[in-house]
């Protein structure tokens, strides 16, 4: 019996599930592998419950949190796919504002307050529901999606590296982005993504978020040897949420 | 005299990006409601720009969207060039039409073949289509897969391109990346005729319905307008400069939806690849021009469902220029890209005609390069007024169906549109008239 | 050996005839602004003339991912070995990387053959070349000789004139430069060849030897240096990765998404990731980054050169460019631990203030560093022309930017030391000593028992284990002084009390008449813990006038307390610190080197101990 997959979404851009679009002829061996039961994005179907439910997208009002509660109460396994879902993303800059109602009157102006527009401080999934397992990235990386999806099906632990991003830069062997004259989050940030920034000539901005024991110490202390100010150092933490306590 | 009853509320309309409601309500033969509600979350992107350095808005903005990505990045990118005085180089701005053509490529095959075609062979999804048609899902997957690795190669990475910077690029390609690319392109048009024939054999559940409106879309004297113009609409004979753009887009708040309306000439108008053909149909090439026509498309076209064949045949279009922009990249002598500039104060706009439609972003700077005020206006906001009209017209038509006959027909009005949901709800500053 | 000549226009037309041969030819490259092997397309992209490569040439025979074995899952469920050997040619080897690729063909022919390394190692041509760029953080006059690059079959030296002398080492090399325009080397281009080898000099010189290398760490396996550098350690890998001589690796399963196949692949790994060491179960065996440093160090001095007979670090110095945050060269890291033993650094006095009548609080700040101490270390404070004296450290290690001190004036330089001002300049020796090695209790409860002016160097383990307080079971926390006087860090103290499941209880001898708690001495304080103390998980650490000890000590026993899980710390008369001037000694130990901490049950069959 083929496991029961459901992707949903919340306050995303859907780049997340697009990659499971963009795993192309893969999605043949994919759809043999799990029976895609729910996925609103490209088909129409429900179903009671779920083996493994991805969750997609950022908790940012009170009706989603219902809608939340009720696809964990149905589902065996729930995993936090992308960075809005598992650390809050690009969405939590919606936080950093501080006053939300300015926020909203900003976008909205006089009708900010009315009831279909309705927001809360942007939060991540487990915020809300327990969550089994992560998938960091912006969007994820496709070859790591299907690791876990394979890991899952198997029913074993998917691996995430706990390592910072250097480690994929050195194996590719990637010109360090500090000895062209930039500053990189890569030393503290999760690796994952076959640092896919810094093999593209641009240097990490943390979008899956720190590793468990990021030394945040020792990242300041670089940085500011580079030449970078506290305000700019901090502003370059402000971009994604890294959270440096490494709680996630 | 009793009449039917019909009763839709279809919480969440699939095979859609987004989050829309379709609520129609018919008692005893009238039509008592028609609603085409935006629930989507609103992420209240222009507020989250102000206060941000210049070098990141881009990669704010991409992520509105994930499918167009590339169209966001190339819209904020445009705007900060503008307000800073930026040209950039002619090889920066082929590069940037390569990745343009890349993601219309991409969004088109996906819409139509993954998201449009199971409607047209009555399926619930293209995953039903592997049993039942697997020839045809291959070659919808081998066009996607070419187009999201050319913008892979160029970009970095398909969605949320890495490489694309104010005032230039991070990283060249090689040029026996696209030598490789130039190969696959030739195939590329043979497979595009392929579907177009399995399309236009398969179209007959859509509609034969006309709602004459009026359409915008960029325009450009010399070529079908994509990445850069000035803002045509059909009603009028002048074209607008991108700057004018609030002239045009007019949007205020409806409270049966998350997502603003827009408004110009008439009480709605539509963008995207139907108003583009209509407006620009005589600047396609003879091969794209020939496939529209083939496709049963003629202009003026006032049939919202056939949307989806210019979708079509400007992936043909797209094809053809992908090709060309390769072609002068691998002859090229590639120069470092210098992406320095000076900061200062300023305002600009960068419109772009993404594969939904017209796109504007608009930036004003402070003197040290931070945003202090953000607009944005996306293409699918541009629609739903639309949307909600041809609804009330197409509902009486229909009103004699059954529930899920009719409720099949709205779904696949709305999905013709190819509407991106989760872009249109946070943009937007209110106009206040 | 077989010498010969050739000019360069000579030999870029050789590689292009070997280019356009059938086998595939590597060789530096340009990338980026750095160089790189990769597959020669043109002879003209070969860079001979390059200061150091991203990554080793090892990645040839040992890829950087690499598929052992094919399996299937089912029907039947089977392995199937895969050896991947395409036959190469490498040119540009540096002697430093060919000394490397001959320890690794030792550690992959050594015991069980590895069939994988082997295969791509045997099939490979390897042209090496002395080099003519310096590069500023090689070191590798001080760790090769020059008897290893004879792994390489040809080696070139530049001898200016715009040539080359080849010395062509094996058959398979011979074979090869037949293929040239080469001519034997006349008697003058002989004569300046060994000059010409080593006309580019190392910026950096190691100040040992490097066969006395191991005795020198022997001792100081985690010091100061080791310390201080590995707090900024990101743990990101790098040195290891790029590390000519490093060989460590991850095999992991990968399946294909029909479930039914799919590849045991082997990639590079390394041991200043953090995670190297984790068992199933949890628990890391190298769980720190200066343990995780200190080994890595340790095995390329130590352990691979007892291993192997050959050095473990060739001095490429592709470590310290990669590393961010400059701590990962092994020459500077032997140098800076080598510095002079006696003579001090430079600190300030950042502020210092009254605790009472005698005992006076200080922070210094040594100008550009941290001290890299670890709680229950001291370090010897010096003043021109009055002397130097030792004195515990009171702060936590964790306290970044400066260190504190408790000192009580009882002489002639503390004396001294009690009339300084901000801004005033001391000099710093150390840190010295063992240390409460805290961090090797997590989960446990800590019972710190601290008599008088004791507290001092407790209070460094205390801040450190707050610091982390969830790492860290119960803490109790017992003192006792004079009288109200000499009470110690009473702000702080409060403090301390607010932390989760932390008790401080403290005993005067004699109070007073605002006095309100206990009194007696510090044994009287046992009786209202005796409830909550578990022996078998708790550490006690005791620090005090030294007859406070046997009556603690007794008090513990009585409850429970094993004597290794008795920690305390001894005062001697410290002088040197370095375990040479003789006067901390007890009986064959020296205090200031196998102390001051101790556990108690290594000290209690010792006559003078305590």
């Amino acid at each position: 019996m083929k496991p029961k997959v459901g992707f949903f979404d919340f306050a995303c851009c859907e780049g997340c599930q697009l990659q499971i679009a963009n795993l192309e002829e893969d999605i043949i061996d994919l759809a043999g592998l799990v029976d895609i039961v729910e996925f609103r994005e490209i088909l129409t179907g429900k179903s009671p419950e779920y083996d493994i439910a991805f969750v997609e997208g950022s908790i940012t009002r009170e009706n989603d949190e219902e809608r939340l509660e009720d696809i964990r109460s149905r589902s065996k396994v729930l995993v936090a796919f992308g960075s809005c879902a598992a650390t809050g993303g690009i969405n939590m800059l919606k936080n950093a504002r501080g006053n939300l109602e300015e926020v909203r009157r900003d976008v909205y102006g006089e009708k900010w307050d009315s009831p279909h527009l309705a927001t809360y401080p942007t939060r991540a999934v487990d915020e809300i529901v327990k969550v089994d397992h992560y998938v960091y990235g912006c969007p994820v990386n496709r070859d790591e999606l299907l690791r876990v999806v394979e890991a899952l099906v198997l029913g074993t632990k998917p691996e995430i590296p706990d390592y910072p991003v250097c480690a994929e830069c050195k194996i590719k062997e990637n010109v360090c982005m500090f000895h062209i004259g930039k500053t990189c989050l890569g030393p503290v940030v999760r690796a994952g993504c076959g640092a896919a920034c810094p093999s593209n000539g641009v240097p990490c901005e943390g979008c899956r978020g720190a590793i468990p024991h990021a030394n945040k110490n020792a990242m300041r202390e670089v940085l500011s040897e580079y030449n970078l100010t506290a305000e700019e150092i901090m502003e370059k933490f402000s971009l994604f949420p890294i959270d440096l306590e490494g709680s996630k | 005299m009793s009449g039917k009853s019909i009763q839709i509320d279809n919480r969440h309309v699939t095979r859609l990006e987004g989050h829309g409601n379709i609520v129609v309500q018919i008692e005893d033969g009238a039509v008592k409601k028609v609603e085409w509600k935006v629930t989507e979350a609103p992420r209240f992107f222009e507020a989250m720009l102000v206060g941000r350095d210049w070098s990141e808005l881009t990669k704010i903005t991409s992520r509105i969207c994930g499918i167009c990505s590339i169209g966001h990045t190339f819209a904020s990118l445009k705007a900060t060039e503008a307000a800073m005085g930026i040209t950039i180089t002619e090889q920066t701005r082929r590069l940037r039409e390569v990745l343009t053509h890349g993601e219309t490529l991409q969004s088109h095959i996906l819409h139509v073949c993954y998201l449009v075609l199971p409607d047209l062979l009555k399926v619930g999804s293209i995953v039903s289509l592997i049993e039942t048609h697997r020839d045809v899902v291959l070659l919808a997957i081998k066009l996607h897969r070419l187009a999201n690795e050319t913008c892979d190669i160029i970009g970095g990475r398909t969605t949320h391109p890495v490489r694309a910077c104010v005032n230039g690029w991070s990283m060249l390609p090689q040029k026996k990346e696209l030598e490789e690319l130039k190969g696959r392109y030739v195939e590329a048009v043979e497979d595009l005729r392929r579907l177009a024939e399995f399309i236009q054999l398969h179209c007959s559940v859509l509609p034969d319905f006309e709602r004459e409106t009026e359409y915008i879309s960029l325009t450009d004297p010399k070529e079908y307008a994509f990445y850069d113009g000035r803002i045509k609409s059909s009603d009028m004979t002048e074209s607008l400069s991108a700057e004018d753009y609030r002239q045009i887009t007019n949007e205020y708040v409806s409270p049966q939806s998350t997502a603003k309306w827009a408004r110009f000439n008439r009480n709605s108008y539509s963008v995207g690849a139907l108003a583009r053909y209509n407006n620009n149909h005589n600047k396609l090439t003879e091969l794209s021009k020939s496939m529209a026509c083939q496709l049963g498309l003629s202009a003026p076209c006032y049939n919202p469902f056939m949307n989806n064949m210019a979708q079509v045949a400007e992936c043909v279009y797209s094809v053809e220029k992908i090709a060309e922009h390769i072609e002068w990249l691998i002859d090229k002598e590639f120069t470092e890209e210098d992406t320095r500039f000076t900061i200062h104060e300023g305002h600009g706009v960068g419109a772009i005609d993404v594969p939904r439609g017209t796109l504007f972003h608009d930036y004003t700077y402070d003197k040290n390069g931070k945003c202090v005020k953000a607009n944005l206006v996306i293409p699918t906001n541009q629609n739903h007024a639309n949307i909600q009209f041809d609804m009330e017209k197409i509902v009486p038509l229909f009103k004699d169906s059954t529930t899920e006959e009719l409720q099949f027909i709205l779904e696949m009005l709305v999905r013709a549109y190819d509407p991106c949901i989760s872009c249109s709800t946070h943009c937007v500053h209110l106009q206040f008239t | 050996m077989d010498y010969l000549t050739i000019s360069k226009a000579d030999f870029r037309d050789f590689v292009s005839e070997l280019i356009d041969g059938d086998q595939e030819v590597n060789g530096v490259v340009k990338k980026g602004l750095g160089f790189s092997y990769d597959i020669l397309e043109n002879a003209d992209d070969l860079c001979m003339d390059y200061d150091e490569t991203i990554l080793p040439p090892k990645k040839f025979f040992l890829p950087v991912k690499e598929v052992l074995l094919t399996f299937k899952t089912k029907d039947p469920a089977s392995y199937h070995e895969t050896v991947e050997t395409t036959p190469r040619i490498i040119i540009g080897i540096h002697p430093w990387d060919l000394a490397a690729i001959a320890l690794l063909d030792k550690a992959f022919s050594t015991g069980q053959s590895d069939v994988n390394y082997l295969e791509k190692r045997n099939n490979s041509v390897l042209v090496g070349i002395y080099p003519t760029v310096p590069y500023k953080h090689r070191f590798s006059g001080s760790m090769i000789t020059d008897e290893h690059y004879q792994v390489a079959d040809l080696m070139l030296v530049e001898i200016g004139n715009d040539a080359y002398a080849i010395e062509v080492i094996s058959d398979a090399g011979s074979k090869l430069i037949k293929r040239s325009r080469a001519v034997p080397a006349t008697q003058e281009t002989l004569d300046k060849v060994e000059e010409r080898k080593h006309i580019v000099k190392d910026e950096i010189v190691l100040s040992i030897p490097r066969v006395d290398l191991p005795d020198f760490f022997r001792k100081r396996q985690i010091n100061e240096v080791i310390n201080r550098l590995a707090d900024r350690c990101f743990s990101c890998g790098s040195c290891v990765l790029v590390c000519p001589t490093c060989y460590c690796f991850h095999v992991e399963e990968e399946v294909d998404l029909s479930l039914r196949a799919g590849r045991r692949v082997r990639s590079w790994d390394g041991c200043m990731i953090e995670g190297f060491a984790l068992a199933a179960g949890g628990h890391n065996f190298r769980e720190t980054a200066a343990n995780r440093l200190r080994h890595r160090i340790m095995r390329k001095i130590k352990y691979i050169p007892e291993h192997f007979g050959m050095t473990g670090c060739v001095g490429c110095g592709r470590c310290a460019h990669a590393c961010v945050a400059h701590i990962a060269s092994p020459a500077e890291i032997i140098n800076e631990m080598n510095r002079s033993i006696y003579l001090p650094e430079v600190a300030t006095l950042l502020k210092t203030e009254s605790m009472t009548e005698k005992d006076r609080f200080f922070e210094f700040k040594i100008e550009g560093r941290e001290l890299g101490h670890q709680p229950g270390q001291f370090v010897e404070l010096s003043i021109p022309g009055v002397g130097e004296a030792p004195f515990s450290v009171s702060s936590s290690p964790t306290k970044k930017g400066s260190f504190e001190m408790l000192i009580r004036n009882v002489g002639k330089v503390t004396s001294f030391i009690h009339q300084l001002n901000p801004g005033d300049k001391v000099g710093i020796r150390g840190p010295f000593g063992t240390h409460f090695a805290v961090e090797r209790f997590k989960g446990k409860d800590l019972l710190f028992i601290a008599g008088g002016l004791g507290l001092a160097p407790l209070r460094s383990a205390i801040n450190f284990v707050l610091n982390k307080r969830n790492d860290y079971g119960d803490i109790i926390i017992l003192s006792g002084a004079r009288d109200p006087s000499q009470r110690l860090f009473v702000d702080e103290v409060e403090r301390w009390k607010q932390a989760p499941n932390t008790t401080f209880l403290e005993t005067l001898d004699k109070g007073d008449n605002n006095w309100k708690g206990n009194t007696g001495v510090i044994t009287t304080l046992f009786p209202l813990i005796i409830d909550r103390v578990a022996p078998g998980k708790t550490k006690a650490f005791i620090v005090g006038p030294p007859v406070m000890y046997k009556f603690v000590i007794r008090e513990l026993e009585e409850i429970g307390f094993d004597d290794s899980d008795i920690i305390v710390s001894l005062e001697r008369r410290m002088e040197c610190g370095v375990g040479k001037c003789g006067h901390c000694q007890i009986e064959d130990i020296y205090v200031c080197q196998e102390g001051p901490v101790f556990t108690y049950d290594s000290i209690k069959d010792l006559m003078e101990a305590l």
